[in-house]
Formats: C-alpha cells, structure tokens, sequence
C-alpha cells in the first residue's frame, strides 16, 4: 500500500514537473536561439532600431548586409494593442454591464453562448473578415485600402472581446446581491445602483479582463498580418501601413536566412518579455486593487468646479444607453461577420460535394479538406493523449498534495501562468527550434502536435484544479474516514465527482487545436496535401488550411467554405461541452442527492 | 472609469470625422515581403538613374506575403498597384504594360519585357540520386515535360545556352524514353519556391499519370520558398530531394538548370484607366513619389 | 426610468394593510392579511422561519418588487397613500428605510457609504454631506468611535459597527418609517443591546418595524407585537399583552417554545 501510494504521488509530482520544465525551456531554447543573432546585430542595435531589412544571404560569420532593428514593430505593437484596448475594451465593459444588469432573462443564456462561440472562432477567420469585409468598409474613409492602425485595432478589438465580456459578467455576477439590495432599499434606482455600486465592486475582476485582454492582443498573429499593411515603420495616424512583432514573425519565418532567423527568434523573444512584463504588472496590481478596494480614500478630495460641472452630466444615465448600445453592436459584429462568411462560404459547400469528402489531387482545381480534417482529427487526438494526463496530474498535485504556500506548488503556479500567457506565435517559433529539429528537421504532424500539448497544458490544468477545488472537503474526509488511502480516494473519489469539468476542459481544447493556426505553421507544415500516412507526415489543419486558400487567390470560395466548416465545428464542440456538463453534472447530483430528495 | 471612456470615444469619432475629410486617395502600393523571390526579382530590375528599388520602398506600402492576398487587395482597392508572378494572374485584375510591352510568352523569351526571373530545378551534387529521382529529373528536362506544363502558363526556356548556369555545359531539351516500369526508389521530395507551384503540379500530374500511378504516392511535396527548397537539398542524405527556386542558384553543392522563365506582371485594379507604365514610373510609385492615380494620366 | 406624471408624496408615518395577500409563483405566501401599523412606535413581527413576516416588511417597501414572479392583491397605504398606486418606487424606499438581516456596507468608506444616500438624491455640497453624515452617525450613536475612520474602509468595521452604519446610512435620507429584518441576528449580546437603545432613541421621530426571532427582544423594545403564521396574521396587539395573555393556544405555545 505504501510503496503505491508513494509511486502515485510521484506521477503526480512528475506532471507539475513537466509543466515546470516546459515553462523554463521556451525561454531558454528561444534565448539560446536567439543569443547569436543579438550578438551579431547588438543587442541595443536590434532592440532600438528601427530599420528592419533583412538580407537573406546573411550568415553569422561573415559581415551583415541587412540590418535588423525592431523598434518600430515593438511600438506597433503597443500602440495597436492600446487601440483593441480602447474599442474593444469599451464595448466589452458595456456589454458585459448589459448583459448582467439589462439584458432580458430569456436572452441571456443565448448570449453567453454566442459569445463563447465568438471566443473560439479562429483568428484566420477574424483576419479573414477584415481583408474581405472591414478593409473595403474602411476604404472609403481611409486615404488608402483601410489597412493600418484602425483596421487592426478593430479586428483586435473584436477578438478580445469574449475575453473580456466573460471575466467582466463574472466580476460583476459575483458582487454580493446585499450590495443591491441595500442601494435599491435607500431608494437609489436600478441604473444608479449599477453604475455606483455594483460596477465599482468589480472593478478587481474588471481590470484582470482587461489585462488578459491584452495580453491576447499582443500576442495575436494571423489576423493581424492580413490586415495591418505590414511595411516596418511606425504607425502614423489611423492609416498607413506598420508592422507588428507577431506579424514580422509570420511574414518572414516561411524563407529566413541564418541571422534573419535568429532575428526573428529575438523578436519572439522580445515579445515574450512584453506578455510576461504585462502579466507581472497585473500581479501587482490585482493585489493593488484588492487593497485599495479595502481602503478607500477618495472622500477627502478636494472637490473642484469642473467635477461638480461633470456630476452634472448624468453619467449613470450615459452608461445604461451605452450598455445598450454595446449589446446590440456586439449583437450586430457577430451577426455580421457570420453571416458573411456562410452567404459567401455555403454555395461552395452545397455546390460541390467533393469538397468535404473529395479525394486530394495534384494540380487539381477541386480542391478538398478531407485531408486537413483528418490532420485535425490526428493533432487533436495525439495532443490531447499528451497533455491531458500531464495536466490532470498536475491539478491533482497542486490540489491534493502541494501546500497551499509551498515552494514547489508556488513555481508550478507560475509555470502555469507563463505558459497561459505566451503568445500562441511563439509557441509556434518554441515548436520549430525543438521538436521539429528532433524529428529531422521538416515539419511533422507530430511535432505540431507535440507543440498544441503544451499550449493546452494550461488550460486542462487551471480547469481541472477549478472543479478538484468544487470537491467538497467532506466527500475526501468521509473517504479517508473509511480507512481508503489518499490515492484511492483521488481516484474513487474526487476524480469521478471532478469529472464534468474535466470533460469539458477536454472538449474545449480540442476546440483550441481547432482554432489554432500560428503555433502550426512552422512545425506542423502548411501545404493541403493528400492524408497522411503517419504522424511523421506533414499536413496542414483546417485552420492553417485557410490561411493558405484565403493567401493563393485562386481558391477564394474554398477559402470562405472552410471557414463556415470551421465555425460550425467550433460551434458544435462548445455545445457538445455544455451539453456534457449539464448532462453529467446531473447525473451525477441525482445519484448522491437521492435520499436528500426523499425529505 | 466611465469619464475615460467617454473621452477616449470622443477622440476616435474626432479622428475618423478629420480623417474622412482629406478624401483625396493615394495609390495603395502593395508589395511582397522582404523575403520574397518575386519581391526579389521585381526589386532588381525596376530602377532609376542605376539606383534600385531595394531599400527605398514607400513606408506607405503593405506588405503581403501571399500571391493571393496581393490579388484580392488589388481586386478589391480601385487605387491599388501590386505585382504577381504571372502564372497566378487572373481575371480580378488587370496586368499593365511595361514600356509599351505586354507579358507574354514572346515578349519574355526575347527579354523585351524587362521584368523576368528564372525559374530554377535543383538537385544534390553530394550524394547519388535514386533511381527514380533521376528518371524525374529526365522527364523536367525533356520536351513531354513542356507539354505537359505549357497549360499551367509557363514559359518553357528552348535555348539550351541559357538553360545552363553560366559557363556550365549546354542542356539540350531531349526526348523523354518512358521506362518500363516506374524506376526504383522511395518518395520524392520536392520543396522550393511557391511561385513555381502550378508548374511543378503540372509536371507531377503528367508524370504519374505516364506511369498510371497515384501522384500522392511518388511525391511529397511542400513549397515554403525558394531558400527552404536550397537548404533541404543542400542537406539530402538519400539522393531523393528535388528543390525548386524562383532565383538563380550559384550554390557549390546544387546542380540546377534553368527550366522556364517567369514574368512578373504589374498589376491594378480592373476599373482604373492606366494601361502602360514605364520602368521610371513604377520606380516613382513604388518609392512614394508618385502618390495619386492622377499623376500617370 | 418611468417617472409618473403626478407622484403622491409620503408624508404620513402609519401604515395600514387590508385583505393583502402575496404568491411567490404559485405559494402563496401571505394570506388576507389586515394590520394597523401606528406611527412613531416600535411594531415586532414574530413567527416561525417561513412565516411571511419578513415577505410582509418587504412589500412596506417594496423590495418585493425584486423577486420574480412576486404578486401582491390588498391595500398597503401609508397615511391614505397607497404604495403600490401612483407613487415612485424610489422616493417609497428613500421615505421607507431598511436594515437587512446581514450587514451590507457598500465597499467604500464610511463616510462615502452614508453620503450615498444624500448624494443619490441630488445632494452634492461637501458642507451640506459633512452635516449630514454627522447626524446620522449621531443618531446612531457611533461617531465618537467613528469620526477619525471616516475615510477608512466600511468593510473593515465589526459586525455590529456595520450593522449600526447601516442604520446611519438608512438614516441618513431621513426616512419616515424604519424596517429592521432581524438587524441584531447575526450579532454578539453587546451589539444587540447597542441598536436595541437606538431603537429606543429612533422611535421618538420614526416609526420602527422590525421582525425579530428572538422573544425577548420583542418584550424589550416593542409596542406592538404581531404574530404569524403559515402566512397569516393571527394576533396582532400591545406586546405585553400578547406576551402576559396571549387569546390564541398556537401564539402561546410559539412564545412559551413549546412550539412544533
């Protein structure tokens, strides 16, 4: 009994391990990868500059011909991150408001629905819609084809919408009702009690949206680069073309030389830094705010003129309309940009069957997705029987083993936070200098998978731990009570009652490999080919198979049709989730709850 | 919080409202990345007063590192110029003449029109290749293998002197003798420049289909650009690598021959006027000196 | 908001129900309810968990408004106003204070948490809220222990400090008519005995209803003593004659705790 118990905790410790050590290597390979090439350009050289042209025959031993500085991508960067924030920001703030607090009860669970579905669309699809709808729209205002800041900062905006709508209606969802009702019983009305009230008690909850809001916006990719302009130069105004850290990546990566390469690496590096600097800083300040909500100061102000001007203006009735407003405009993105996918995507479909089920030929012109539906298949499959043990053997340990403040558990946390927030790019750039070197150098359907398991890793293990930490503390005691030992009761347990968010965790990451594209490119192959034969075959997924109809031009009908085969898949996997979880969630209550419902 | 906000829209609908004020439009100048083989090509030849377009393209420019993308924002922009290799032209566009001279098979051939580019076949000088390997590269260099691909718009080069690199032996374009049976061999590998997709399709299709067998059986190919094409034959260990290159190749361990030619044709949107654009010009609109359509006419 | 064109205005401090009765769905929670609520007096309401007592202080103000699938039948007038006629629901709740069961101080200051009030209603002048939040904490017998924390955090206070905030800050939009939904259940004896001598201070200007579960509580403050049960009112009079003679067996069982 001992030596299993033993043999048990060490897996579980071998998992947080894992996790521990794919943190750390994603920095250290990236570094060393990168190292020759800062040394090369120069460090200050690279960073600060802000010429970027590459010369392919460039090579670490002799004298450079291109020049490499990335300033002015690290500043289009951050200044088109500063646009998502504040469009989508604004409307996620809003939105997430009318949801709770105005939208009508039976419209409700339909919206939160279509807004996870928003979340799992996959960004080729939003850059996708830019090129082909928002560049023509925006045209007509822009002095050029509507790409730049403004495009960008729209499509990110968009993107980082679920993000934020999500954790807001939690934030705001989790105020205690007292508040309300002790507002609404001094006789202050509803949109008065919402806005200096229940907004205000959330404003913890409502920055960490915004924060990882951002961190998305950073590091988005793929539907950047179709809709930025790309040239390396600043952003000036709202139009005019720039170049962003992820997009030079995308752009140049397909045929780098030697230092282009390790350039190119660096700016993943650099980009990994901003991420993890943002996520540092929102440490600091969530733990900020929790205090300053404890403490509040703001009474002693002195008031001046102009704010007893402004408290004129009512901003509780501006915020309610605005709420509204919000709703509906995020209502009518969705709307739009599905339905222009399916009108634009479904003739594709309905009028050639051989698209879906036809058979790969060379040189044809019926183009078919049957191989990278399989390649899909194949990578979800393989990088979910990689990570999904890891990840549950890690959540059991932080869980059920680690100390609450201990060492260990304390870097694993972190380990896990890293990972969730490094940009999905550079995991692509991780995946490309390591698995792909390993397995001889050309892309392969495993070592695109291989590089989603770690993406995913973060996920099943932050769900995983969720539902381990809804376990009550009886259900283990009463276990242990019984004489069972502690692996036991893990198993018999608490991994049985774990087990609907688990699944749904699981459903959900398959939905992530469906979606993901920029991670794939580079590791796992990007060509629609015939299906493979083994997993050392390389492939593209439907995603990366978009990318690449919607870049050839010929197959412009193809591109849109999968993209309407990828939203209804990304559709139908959300809902299969819910429908798991409610499914399973009841079961399971009805089993233990059966003599309670006899009282 | 909500003053914040209020104020950051105010600033957005102020811009927007400047913004569509100046209507007059600017030529949208797209171009391929940096590391392009066409960006490459069309970058040496379109010069003035001897200085090139490297390095002085317009910071208004968009980059686009996909043919199609270049294609679609062409179709889509009234004021848009960009360029294509001309096997991916079609009819969303409309390709211009360069000093007077439309593309087209003739007029590349006989080099009047200035921007051209080799399309290049590369092998492995280090190792012996596969029995099958070889027999492929038999059929690419002979005339089955021009008729074969002349639908997919290539510019098949006949002059054996310039389908050689300088000062290597002439490479006659000969009859191709179809083995018995297919020779031996595992699957060849094929890797290279994008914009030579169409032809080398072509070429893989005709070549099954002379020996009835399933091209996904023969061949594997995938076509990220001409230096990934270089580097996996450079590194071929088992003589079956075939690497496909959109520039000329110099490289010590590649045999190579060049087997067409490419045009690169300027392309604008269909409803515009212009019809002909002369080297200097596209020189001017491609470095910003030119700014509006009004300009040319 | 939906502001009717001519508000009947509280001025009254008694109320008055006739025949009200109240479905939660399809319970029906309160039963043809008739009570007379005299003004400036303290009125407990008694009863077993369920009872409807509470559900019946909520409709003086009603917050009842908030449930949903909540239906109310009968008259509820203050004075001869009837709260659920022509009366904005806001200025009802600004007249008719209310003190909750669990102590619910805004996440703020306290000054901020009583100045919420005031400021709610228009009132904006730093002199004018300074007096204010003055009175109140007064009136609640807190400001000596509160007037140098005033920019401190209201979550940060004991249990029966923000209990008695919270009557400040009820107090605070100077209501005519107070409801207290067991304010002292969830506090020490010390805490108890402290609101209970507010109440005593209170009833000279407010009328105070308040539902209470613990007897003694009711003998010490109360005037008037209603008790309920399964949604009825079934005696309803002076507290120490309840208390000395009850006329009903079931009231005397439940005050003697000798019930069910």
């Amino acid at each position: 009994m001992v030596t299993k118990e033993k043999l048990g905790k060490a897996l579980f410790v071998l998992g947080a391990i894992i996790c521990i050590i794919s943190a750390i290597s994603i920095f250290v390979f990236l570094i060393i990868k990168s190292a020759p090439a800062f040394i090369k350009i120069g460090v200050l050289d690279l960073v600060f500059g802000d010429n970027w042209s590459p010369s392919v025959s460039d090579n670490y031993n002799n004298a450079l011909k291109g020049s490499y500085g990335i300033f002015t991508m690290i500043i289009g960067t951050i200044v088109s991150t500063l646009g998502a924030l504040t469009i989508g920001g604004v409307l996620g703030y809003f939105t997430s408001i009318f949801l709770v607090f105005y939208c009508p009860k039976k419209l409700k669970p339909i919206a939160i629905m279509i807004i996870n579905l928003l979340a799992g669309i996959p960004s080729v699809v939003y850059g996708f819609f830019g090129i082909s709808f928002l560049l023509p729209f925006l045209s007509k205002i822009a002095p050029n084809n509507g790409s730049g800041l403004l495009a960008t900062s729209i499509i990110l905006g968009i993107m980082i919408l679920p993000t934020i709508i999500s954790l807001s209606r939690v934030a705001l969802e989790s105020v205690p009702r007292q508040y309300y009702e002790g507002s609404v019983a001094i006789g202050a009305n509803h949109t008065s009690t919402v806005f200096k009230i229940m907004v205000p008690s959330a404003r913890g909850g409502i920055l960490a949206s915004l924060v990882l809001g951002t961190g998305r916006a950073l590091g988005e990719a793929m539907a950047v680069v179709m809709v930025a302009g790309n040239f390396p130069t600043y952003p000036n105004g709202l139009f005019g073309s720039f170049r962003t850290l992820t997009a030079n990546i995308v752009l140049e990566m397909g045929y780098a030389g030697e230092v282009q390469e390790g350039a190119l690496i660096a700016t993943g590096v650099i980009l990994l830094m901003l991420v993890t600097t943002i996520n540092i800083i929102f440490n600091k300040i969530s733990i900020g705010t929790v205090k300053a909500i404890a403490t509040t100061q703001n009474s002693n102000k002195i008031k001046t003129k102009t704010e007893s001007i402004l408290r004129k203006i009512n901003f509780s009735k501006i915020g309610e309309i605005a709420s509204k407003i919000a709703g509906i405009t995020v209502a009518i993105i969705l709307f739009m940009i599905v339905s222009f996918i399916f009108v634009k995507g479904l003739p594709t479909i309905i009028n050639h069957p051989w698209f879906i089920f036809g058979k790969f030929q060379f040189g044809s012109e019926e183009i078919t997705i049957l191989p990278s539906l399989i390649c899909t298949v194949l990578v979800a499959v393989i990088s979910l029987i990689i990570a999904t043990p890891i990840g549950i053997m890690t959540a059991i340990y932080l869980n059920e083993y680690a100390k609450k403040e201990g060492r260990l558990a304390t870097i694993v946390r972190g380990a896990i936070n890293i990972l969730a927030g490094v940009p999905s790019i550079v995991y692509g750039l991780f995946g490309m200098i390591t698995f792909v070197k390993i397995f001889g150098g050309t892309s392969s359907i495993l070592s695109g998978a291989l590089t989603i398991s770690i993406i995913l890793l973060p996920t099943i293990v932050r769900s995983t731990e969720e539902s381990l930490k809804r376990v009550l503390d009886s259900l283990r005691q009463g276990s242990l009570a019984l004489g069972a030992g502690k692996l036991r009761t893990i198993l018999k347990v608490i991994i049985p009652s774990a087990l609907p968010g688990i699944l749904s965790a699981v459903i959900l990451s398959i939905g992530r490999v469906v979606s993901e594209s920029a991670p794939l490119l580079y590791t796992m192959g990007s060509v629609i080919k015939q299906i493979p034969s083994s997993v050392f075959d390389s492939g593209a997924t439907l995603s990366v198979a978009l990318y690449q109809l919607s870049g050839e031009g010929w197959y412009i009908n193809e591109a849109y049709a999968t993209a309407v085969v990828l939203i209804i898949l990304v559709f139908a996997l959300n809902l299969i989730a819910e429908l798991t979880v409610k499914g399973l969630s009841k079961r399971l209550k009805g089993d233990t709850n059966e003599g309670k419902s006899k009282k | 919080m909500k003053r914040v906000f209020a104020i950051l829209l105010a600033i957005i609908f102020l811009c927007l409202a400047s913004c569509a004020c100046h209507m007059e439009k600017n030529i949208t100048v797209i171009v391929r990345e940096e590391s392009s083989g066409t960006r490459e090509a069309f970058d040496k030849v379109i010069s003035k007063n001897g200085i090139s377009l490297k390095g002085n393209i317009t910071k208004d420019a968009i980059i686009h590192n996909k043919t199609g993308l270049v294609l679609s924002s062409v179709a889509s922009d009234e004021n848009a110029i960009g360029y294509v290799s001309i096997g991916s032209l079609n009819d969303s566009v409309k390709a211009v003449e360069i000093n007077g001279i439309m593309p087209s098979n003739e007029t590349v051939l006989n080099g009047s029109y200035k921007i051209q580019r080799p399309f290049v076949i590369m092998s492995s000088k280090k190792v012996p290749l596969t029995l099958r390997t070889e027999d492929f590269l038999k059929y690419l260099k002979s005339d089955l293998a021009k008729t074969h691909t002349e639908a997919s718009g290539t510019i098949f080069i006949e002059d054996a002197q310039k389908r050689a690199n300088e000062g290597s032996e002439p490479i006659e374009i000969l009859t191709y003798e179809k083995q018995n049976s297919l020779p031996n061999g595992g699957k060849i590998v094929i890797r290279g420049s994008t914009s030579m997709e169409k032809f080398i399709n072509s070429a893989i299709k005709g070549y099954a289909e002379l020996y009835d067998v399933d091209a996904n059986d023969i061949f594997d190919i995938e076509l990220q650009g001409s230096s990934i094409g270089k580097a996996t034959v450079e590194n071929d260990m088992t003589g079956n690598v075939i690497g496909l290159s959109s520039a000329s190749v110099n490289e010590k361990d590649i045999e190579s021959f060049y087997v067409c030619l490419d045009a690169i044709a300027v392309i604008v949107n269909k409803n515009t006027q212009i019809t002909n654009l002369t080297i200097e010009q596209l020189y001017d609109i491609f470095t910003g000196k030119i700014k509006g359509l009004s300009e040319i006419q | 908001m939906k502001e009717n064109q001519k508000n009947d205005t509280i001025i009254a401090q008694s109320i008055s129900v006739r025949d009200a009765s109240l479905w939660y769905g399809d319970f029906q929670a309160l039963k043809n309810i008739s009570i007379e609520i005299p003004e400036k007096k303290i009125t407990a309401f008694i009863g077993p968990s369920g009872c409807g007592k509470s559900t019946l202080l909520k409709c003086f103000n009603r917050m009842n408004d908030l449930v949903e699938g909540c239906k109310v039948t009968g008259n509820f007038l203050i004075g001869d106003i009837d709260i659920y006629g022509k009366v904005d629901v806001n200025e009802l709740r600004k007249n008719v204070g209310m003190v909750f069961q669990k102590p619910n101080p805004f996440p703020m200051s306290v000054y901020d948490n009583i100045a919420y009030g005031p400021r709610t209603f228009g009132i904006h002048k730093r002199k004018e809220l300074d007096i204010i939040v003055e009175k109140s904490l007064r009136q609640a017998a807190m400001w000596e222990e509160l007037k140098d924390r005033l920019n401190k955090s209201a979550l940060g206070l004991s249990g029966g400090q923000q209990q008695r905030l919270c009557i400040a800050r009820a107090l605070a939009v100077k209501p005519k008519i107070l409801l207290m939904d067991e304010p002292t259940s969830a506090l020490d004896p010390i805490s108890t005995g402290k609101i209970e001598e507010l109440c005593e201070e209170l009833k000279e200007s407010t009328t105070i209803v308040i539902v209470t579960h613990n007897m003694q509580q009711a003998t010490r403050i109360s005037d008037y003593t209603g008790f309920f049960l399964m949604g009825e009112l079934l005696e309803y009079a002076e507290t120490d004659e309840i208390f000395t003679s009850p006329k009903d067996e079931k009231t005397e069982k439940y005050i003697t705790g000798r019930f069910g």
